[in-house]
């Protein structure tokens, strides 16, 4: 297994469970999936992917652009995770 | 082959609406058992429609119509809400809600919020709340301020000082509310709730604040729909001629950039074709939009009412018993 790799599922049990602790608190037994979309499947609102986007630049020391608060990049674990991979790789 | 899309004003009838509304604006205050109506006007289009449809319904002498501004909006809105009822012949009353909102702290908790995002900033400075544009996804707020030599600067709200200004703002509306049943309870009338269609199935309002009414004449109608009615009532030019916004900040502020993404007569037709069933191919050369656009619109219709039915549910109650 790669670093980039290793660093990768960091992210993506971090996200998980921040997500989990502060969008899925009242439903404790859900199991959220990496490619599980969180806006359609109605788990995060807008406002809960600007949380989700301040979790990350606090606990990742990246800085997100407007521009890129997208489903693309913040609309599932695995997007989070990539995301958060590609912007410490420094692109 | 399909037939070209019709929209909210093709073959709306404003006179025939006026009278139906007026009817039933009358039985409902009578149903309620209240002997007239309150209706907070700002000087804008939609209060100043219901105010007129309220007369027609129930004569001047039976509405009583309030002016409640406030520091940020100022007395513009004041003054034309004056004309109108002059136009009615409806008594009107000014009670400026500036104190009480200094009292239960509303513009503190506000200028600590956006503090939060611009720390210099000082309550001198103008500011508005704004969105990013309708992408059927995710919807960012940013807060435009305006510094004193005119320059200005726009920022992303934080999550939390996005719902603390909210917060601290939503007490304008609250305290208009508060005002309303005031003079509602002093009179034995009905409140009149001024929301129009747009507002009332996309959940523009607060809680408790301008949602909350007895009566709410309307409702039902579509944006342009208010103006046409507002016209053929033969209210002052000066309102039926105005730009919509949302007097809560002290930049102005249109309903597009806070809420809907789109000017009111575009989400008008959009609200209308999505309401017909209107394919969005079909209904984009109408409203000058791609398909595609018109179907991020539909999906945007749709996420915005799941998104605000906290905001209409009633209060959840229990029965003793199993």
């Amino acid at each position: 297994m790669s670093a980039a790799a290793d660093g990768g599922d960091d992210v993506r049990s971090e996200m998980r469970a921040f997500i989990e602790d502060n969008f899925l608190y009242l439903d404790p037994d859900a199991e959220l999936a990496d490619d599980q979309e969180l806006l359609a499947a109605g788990i995060v609102d807008s406002l809960g992917f600007v949380e989700i986007v301040e979790e990350v630049e606090a606990r990742y020391a990246v800085g997100v652009k407007d521009v890129e608060i997208t489903e693309e990049n913040f609309g599932s674990v695995d997007a989070i995770a990539r995301y958060v991979e590609r912007k410490r790789a420094g692109s | 082959m399909s037939s070209a899309p019709s929209g909210p004003l093709d073959g709306f009838d404003a006179a025939a609406c006026i009278d139906r509304l007026a009817v039933e604006t009358a039985r409902a205050v009578r149903g309620l058992g209240r002997r007239g109506a309150v209706v907070a006007t700002s000087g804008g289009i939609d209060s100043s429609a219901a105010a007129g449809i309220c007369v027609r319904a129930l004569g001047p002498e039976r509405v009583r119509l309030l002016r409640l501004p406030e520091r940020d909006v100022g007395d513009a809105s004041s003054d034309l809400a004056l004309e109108l009822a002059q136009a009615l012949g409806a008594d009107s009353i000014e009670e400026p809600i500036t104190a009480a909102l200094e009292g239960l702290g509303c513009y503190e908790q506000r200028d600590e919020a956006i503090r939060e995002v611009f720390p210099d900033y000082e309550p001198s400075w103008k500011h508005k709340l704004v969105r990013s544009a309708p992408s059927a996804s995710i919807t960012v707020f940013s807060l435009v301020v305006e510094r004193p030599d005119g320059t200005r600067e726009q920022r992303r709200m934080p999550a939390e000082a996005y719902l603390s200004l909210l917060a601290a703002t939503n007490m304008k509306q609250r305290v208009r509310k508060l005002r309303e049943y005031t003079w509602a309870d002093r009179l034995s009338y009905a409140v009149i709730g001024t929301p129009n269609l747009l507002e009332y199935d996309q959940g523009f309002f607060v809680k408790g604040g301008d949602g909350l009414a007895d009566v709410k004449p309307i409702a039902g109608l579509y944006k342009g729909q208010v103006y046409a009615v507002a016209r053929e009532l033969g209210l002052p030019e000066a309102i039926t001629s105005r730009q919509p916004t949302t007097e809560t900040f002290s930049l102005p502020q249109t309903q597009e950039e806070f809420y809907f993404g789109y000017s009111y007569e575009r989400m008008d037709e959009l609200m209308w074709g999505h309401e017909h069933g209107t394919d969005p191919a079909d209904l984009a050369a109408r409203v000058g939009m791609s398909a595609e656009e018109v179907g991020v619109a539909y999906a945007e219709i749709d996420r915005r009412r799941t998104a605000t039915a906290y905001l209409h549910a009633p209060a959840v109650v229990f029965s003793p018993e199993s």
